[in-house]
């Protein structure tokens, strides 16, 4: 028992200091917000208060779409003072959710599918085909793709965004990297790469990942979860490609917002800690990063809102 | 330095997992491998002792968002209410590692019932009847199993113990309370979490 003791008060000693030297490492303007009603606001429909933020995007204006687990609700936010503009109800538990030149594709978990309604909270139309857990979407105007995290399926099922299934990512048939337990998703339309992030599996000793794909689903190359010493990472979820073309990541444990560099794959800059205060962060599950003025805004799931690091997303 | 610490930390700790073993209950439930839990990457180990760390933990997989196919959220009334405020996280119901033996001589199933004491039997640390004995063997007869030691037990078994995991707590709900005051016969031996949901916070 007392060889016990001892041990245990060992191991707190090493990690509070380890704690501290990680702790001294930070810092970036936060914001934490609630959304709310602004006086303005138009009270058509009974609504509830965000509670179990999810997923988020964005379209070009500033505005922020949140799922909301939870409430089984789609709420718009304004980016500038988290006011709640919109909000629209999901009949089933809502997931995945990006905004697609003024319509929003929502992954709906409850009927395992994507559904595309306009930005009033319509329902327009489905993406064709099953969608075991759509966890995640991504959306490229340009080419009018949508791809689709299947978090049980184990890949990524790419969509023409008029609702034709195309084909699924990593390319069948060639020996490759694969996805092992993917979550978060993002696209660097420029590179014409798909950015994924992936649980890996502790049992088959699979560190976590991000692996980056080609938009054929070609693999191209990955940043470890288990390499990087103040980069380590085990729960990665939501993701984004940032202005300069870095990649951010959110992981669900530590409580933190990663930025590595998109051609190293090394770790730039950490926001956020664990925690409930302002700036820290509880089961963060997803990430954007507003290009203009390189806002960061995380689902801060457990803290029942939505972070904001001003311009935490600069160099 | 700090890689140093972090070698050092983490070989303290393995260490200390083999020495801790005997003492331990050993092997975890079968739906959860050790590596699940811990040695996390650049996650202090030992923070897991910290509720709201474990919570966040359990969420990373059962949460929305998590990788496991079950869902499940804390017990607590944050909406309107008649009750004080409460909030019971996961390990408040379950034990992080086994499914423990219980008082009556059964095992329980679904780590309902954490190890509190040196008996190592199933029990809770409930909100205001201090430590107390849980006994959950069934998933009640909506899943087709039988309706004694299911949830609430209502009294089933006549021994005037009410250890069923949904109602050793309570002492001021209509239904199944730790005493045989109020009601006992409320949907007895359903699969109560049909209606009440963990993602709803266990609120019909
Ligand atoms: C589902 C998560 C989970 C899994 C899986 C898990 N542990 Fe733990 N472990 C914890 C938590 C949480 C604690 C902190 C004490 C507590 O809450 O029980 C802990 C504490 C411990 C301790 C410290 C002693 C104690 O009981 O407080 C040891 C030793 C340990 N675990 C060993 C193991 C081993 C060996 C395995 C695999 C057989 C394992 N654990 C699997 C969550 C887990
Ligand atoms: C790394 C992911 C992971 C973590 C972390 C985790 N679990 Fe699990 N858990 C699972 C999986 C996987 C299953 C099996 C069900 C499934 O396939 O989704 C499971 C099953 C369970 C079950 C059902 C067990 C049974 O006998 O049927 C319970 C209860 C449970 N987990 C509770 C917890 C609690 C409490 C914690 C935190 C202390 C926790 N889990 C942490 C992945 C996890
Ligand atoms: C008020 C007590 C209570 C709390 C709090 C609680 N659970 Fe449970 N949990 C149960 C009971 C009872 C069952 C068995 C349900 C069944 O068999 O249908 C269960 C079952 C589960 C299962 C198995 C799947 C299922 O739904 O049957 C998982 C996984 C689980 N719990 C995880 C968690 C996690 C993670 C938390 C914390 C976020 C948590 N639980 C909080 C009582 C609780
Ligand atoms: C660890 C303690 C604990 C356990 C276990 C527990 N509860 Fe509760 N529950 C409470 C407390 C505290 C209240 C407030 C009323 C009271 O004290 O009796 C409450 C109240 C409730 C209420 C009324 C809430 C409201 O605001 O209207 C429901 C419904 C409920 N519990 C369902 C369940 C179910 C179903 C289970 C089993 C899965 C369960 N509880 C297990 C602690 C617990
Ligand atoms: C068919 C759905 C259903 C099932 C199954 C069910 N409940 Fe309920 N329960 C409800 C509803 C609806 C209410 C609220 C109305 C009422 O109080 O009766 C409720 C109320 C309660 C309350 C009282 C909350 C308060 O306001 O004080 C408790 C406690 C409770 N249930 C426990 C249980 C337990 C334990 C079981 C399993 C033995 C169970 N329930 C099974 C639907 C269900």
């Amino acid at each position: 028992m007392k060889t016990r003791n001892a041990l245990l008060l060992l191991i707190c000693a090493a990690f509070v200091t380890y704690g501290i030297f990680l702790l001294l490492g930070q810092g970036a303007v936060t914001e934490a917000v609630k959304g709310s009603d602004g006086p303005g606001a138009a009270k058509s429909k009974k609504r509830p208060p965000l509670t179990h933020p999810v997923r988020i995007s964005q379209d070009l204006d500033g505005n922020l779409f949140v799922s909301d687990y939870s409430q089984r609700f789609i709420y718009t936010l304004d980016g500038s003072d988290f006011r709640i503009k919109k909000a629209f109800e999901v009949s089933g538990r809502p997931l995945g959710v990006a905004w697609g030149k003024g319509r929003l594709f929502v992954g709906n978990e409850t009927t395992r599918s994507v559904e595309v309604f306009n930005t009033s909270g319509k329902m327009q139309y489905n993406l064709d085909g099953e969608v075991l857990k759509p966890t995640d979407i991504a959306f490229d105007g340009e080419r009018g793709l949508v791809f689709v995290v299947d978090g049980y399926g184990k890949s990524v099922k790419v969509f023409d965004a008029k609702g034709p299934f195309l084909y699924v990512i990593p390319k069948e048939g060639v020996p490759q990297e694969g996805l092992v337990n993917p979550t978060g998703i993002a696209l660097d339309p420029g590179r014409g790469e798909v950015v994924v992030s992936d649980f890996g599996d502790t049992i088959a000793r699979i560190p976590a990942a991000i692996k980056v794909y080609d938009y054929d689903g070609i693999f191209r190359f990955k940043i470890s979860g288990a390499v990087q010493g103040d980069f380590l990472f085990s729960r990665p979820q939501g993701l984004a490609v940032g202005p300069a073309g870095n990649v951010f990541m959110v992981d669900s444990m530590l409580g933190k917002v990663l930025v590595f560099d998109r051609t190293s794959g090394l770790g730039l800059k950490v926001l956020g800690s664990f925690g409930t205060e302002p700036g820290q962060l509880k089961l963060p599950l997803d990430v954007v990063v507003a290009p203009a003025t390189g806002d960061v805004f995380v689902t801060n799931s457990r803290n029942d809102r939505v972070e904001a690091f001003r311009g935490g997303g600069l160099p | 330095m700090k890689r140093l610490i972090l070698i050092l930390g983490l070989a303290i700790f393995v260490t200390g997992v083999i020495v801790l073993l005997p003492d331990e209950p050993g092997a975890a439930n079968p739906n959860h491998d050790c590596s699940f839990c811990h040695n996390i990457h650049g996650a202090p180990a030992l923070a897991l002792l910290k509720e709201e760390v474990v919570e966040t933990l359990c969420l990373t997989c059962h949460g929305p968002a998590g990788i496991s196919t079950q869902k499940a959220d804390v017990h607590t009334n944050d909406s309107p209410t008649q009750y004080p405020l409460f909030t019971i996280t996961c390990t408040g119901c379950h034990d992080s590692h086994n499914d423990r033996d219980n008082w009556l001589g059964g095992t329980n199933i679904r780590l309902v019932g954490r190890r509190l004491d040196s008996t190592g039997l199933a029990k809770v640390n409930t909100t205001s009847s201090g430590i107390q004995n849980t006994v959950f063997e069934s998933r009640g007869t909506n899943e087709g199993g039988p309706s004694l030691h299911s949830f609430a037990d209502g009294d089933e078994d006549g021994n005037s113990v009410y250890d069923g995991i949904c109602e050793v707590c309570h002492t001021l709900t209509k239904h199944h309370r730790n005493n045989p005051s109020g009601g006992h016969v409320h949907q007895v031996g359903r699969t109560c979490t049909r209606c009440h949901e963990h993602v709803t916070n266990f609120i019909p």
